[in-house]
């Protein structure tokens, strides 16, 4: 039998260890010292304490890791996300040790990590990416040069950003001038590396993002799209399977470049790309996150495919046991993230005991949390408590159905977003699909704000 | 282990650089931790950031009442500066006005700005710079 390390903790370390029982693996749980007998160690085999609570002693501790592992012995590492998951040095140092790091090679890591240099071997292959700067701009002149070819808005991104962070937006010149020493300063201190590049801002454009899946031997399918349009601050709160009213050529056309660009990376193991899609259809590259995603759950759920087993099966070296014509997606799925934090108070952070917990079920129904009852959600990690996903024949059942779960769905001892989720789902503009990136910060939460005064 | 044997590492412990002793032998499990805040947590729920519940004083300092203590809206990890290394906030002795950042807290990976929930003179700070602290507990003291 097999063994599997889960270097994370929370709801996605939950997530694999069931797939590990449901395909007869061992698991080994790690944990830190504020984590001790949380939701993970007590279903995992096996659980082991790799430091205290700051992340960079225990989750992000290569080292104790690598060690819990031979301790254990395991075969394979799951990284979960977050955390070590896009870390090439820790894929290199499970190497060493001949363990089989679940997710793809460290070339990969390293060149999909740089969103500057992916973006510039994604567009000289042909693909389409959003229009800016050729590479990292230097120096201001620069900069100002590539406003003079691009117009504005414009974002300043820094090259080892991605998901979100690092990036700030102008609106003219004069913002331009201010902004890029800041920004380039910026990226020194949160990514140790000061290189900038300019993309246009494209207004009310949708995040649309492909699954995808590779073999070592060079087979890659893609597990059809995802609407990730809803966030706040660049983090996620809704997302959906498939995105829906867009035109069927535009999907395919997405989803083809999506799979092209695995074949020319020679890209294994799950990965999801992500694009934007402008409001007169056009859609860019954007990034690849070389990883599971928090929101895998509402592609499994269209497609009725298992993404951890099939993750664990491409790090055995199997090939891929599916095959693009054999799947079809089938109905629609919606996940409501549920954080603990305060939306009626700036989403403060809100850790703490939960002293109740009701949850949602019934058919199409799925809960994915790494907390129970009694259970507490300290404040040294990130405030997901849970994802719940929906499913429906079609969008509208999704919505409904989605709705009703939040309905039934009771937390107490913790604030959470699950009010917030609720009301997007009644939005009008939402169910019509009258939706893009900024709409939650320069629409919803208004709107919001006021039906809760 | 007898209770005097107890008492007595209670004792030590009180008195030694560390904040937490667990001890386990075959049939006894023993832990002891520190609290550092005198202040004792006021039972009324923190209504905003930084206001502090209108409570009884704590009882080993009857010259202060709740309102001279900033107390943490959340539970977090308590910094004294923006980064390290940065000049602190506030120290003791600094005046400060209302709305003033006092600390940062940080909790789920965001950094929660704690400001003065009056104006006043901070007579002592009541955490270590990267402590952790629970929602509820004192961070600051106002000077009468």
């Amino acid at each position: 039998m097999k063994t599997v390390l889960i270097a994370n903790r929370g709801e996605i370390a939950v997530r694999v260890i069931r797939t590990c029982k449901k395909i007869g693996l061992r698991s080994v749980a790690v944990y830190s010292e504020s984590d001790e007998g949380s939701m993970h160690t007590r279903l995992a085999d096996e659980s082991v304490c790799i430091g205290p609570r700051a992340p960079e002693k225990s989750y992000l501790n290569i080292d104790g890791i690598i060690a819990a592992a031979k301790a254990f012995n395991a075969d394979l590492i799951h990284p979960g996300f977050g955390f070590l998951s896009e870390n090439a040095a820790f894929r290199q140092a499970c190497d060493e040790e001949g363990i089989r790091f679940i997710g793809p090679s460290a070339e990969s890591m390293i060149l999909m990590g740089d969103k500057q240099r992916a973006r510039e071997l994604v567009a000289e292959n042909g693909f389409p990416v959003v229009p800016g700067s050729d590479g990292c701009v230097d120096s201001l002149e620069d900069a100002v040069a590539v406003s003079k070819r691009t117009g504005y808005p414009l974002m300043i991104k820094a090259a080892s950003g991605g998901g979100g962070r690092g990036i700030r937006i102008v609106k003219n010149e004069q913002e331009l001038l201010n902004s890029f020493p800041i920004a380039c300063r910026e990226a020194e201190v949160s990514f140790g590396d000061r290189r900038v590049y300019l993309e246009s801002y494209l207004p009310n454009a949708r995040h649309i993002e492909v699954q995808v899946l590779a073999d070592e031997y060079g087979n890659a399918i893609h597990l059809g799209t995802r609407e990730c349009t809803l966030q706040r601050k660049n983090q996620k709160i809704i997302e959906e399977a498939p995105a829906s009213n867009v035109d069927p050529a535009v999907i395919a056309a997405i989803q083809d470049t999506a799979v092209g660009i695995v074949r020319k990376l020679g890209y294994f193991n799950a990965g999801t790309i992500e694009f934007l899609l402008s409001e007169d259809g056009k859609f860019y590259f954007m990034e690849m996150n070389t990883r599971i995603q928090v929101e895998h759950p509402v592609t499994e759920c269209i497609y009725g495919v298992d993404l951890i087993k099939a993750q664990i099966h491409v790090a055995l070296s199997h090939k891929l046991s599916i095959k693009q014509k054999d799947i079809v997606p089938k109905g629609h799925a919606i996940e409501c993230r549920i954080n603990a934090e305060d939306p009626a108070r700036n989403f403060m952070p809100s850790p703490g005991i939960i002293t109740k917990m009701v949850l949602p079920g019934g058919n199409g129904v799925r809960v994915d949390t790494g907390f129970c009852e009694g259970d507490e959600i300290p404040p040294y990690y990130d405030s997901m408590i849970m994802k719940i996903i929906c499913m429906g024949d079609d969008r509208l059942e999704a919505i409904r159905a989605a709705g009703c779960a939040l309905e039934e769905l009771k937390i107490e001892g913790v604030s959470t977003s699950a009010a917030f989720s609720k009301a997007i789902l009644k939005d009008d503009d939402f169910i019509k699909g009258r939706i893009h990136t900024k709409w939650i910060e320069q629409v919803f939460i208004d709107r919001f704000m006021r039906s809760v005064q | 282990m007898d209770i005097e044997t107890i008492f007595e590492m209670i004792e030590r412990a009180e008195k030694s650089s560390f904040n937490k002793i667990a001890i386990e032998t075959k049939d006894v499990k023993l832990s002891l931790e520190k609290t550092f805040c005198s202040a004792p947590a006021p039972a009324a729920p923190v209504q905003a950031a930084n206001t502090a519940p209108a409570q009884q004083a704590p009882a080993q300092k009857h010259e202060h009442d709740a309102d001279d203590y900033v107390f943490a809206p959340i539970s977090g990890v308590f910094y004294v500066a923006r980064e390290p290394g940065a000049e602190p906030y506030v120290r003791p002795g600094s005046a400060v006005n209302k709305g003033d950042v006092l600390c940062i807290i940080e909790a789920m990976k965001t950094m929660n700005e704690i400001t003065a929930p009056k104006a006043g003179v901070i007579e002592s700070v009541l955490k270590k710079d990267a402590e952790a602290v629970v929602a509820k507990d004192a961070l600051f003291r106002y000077a009468r």
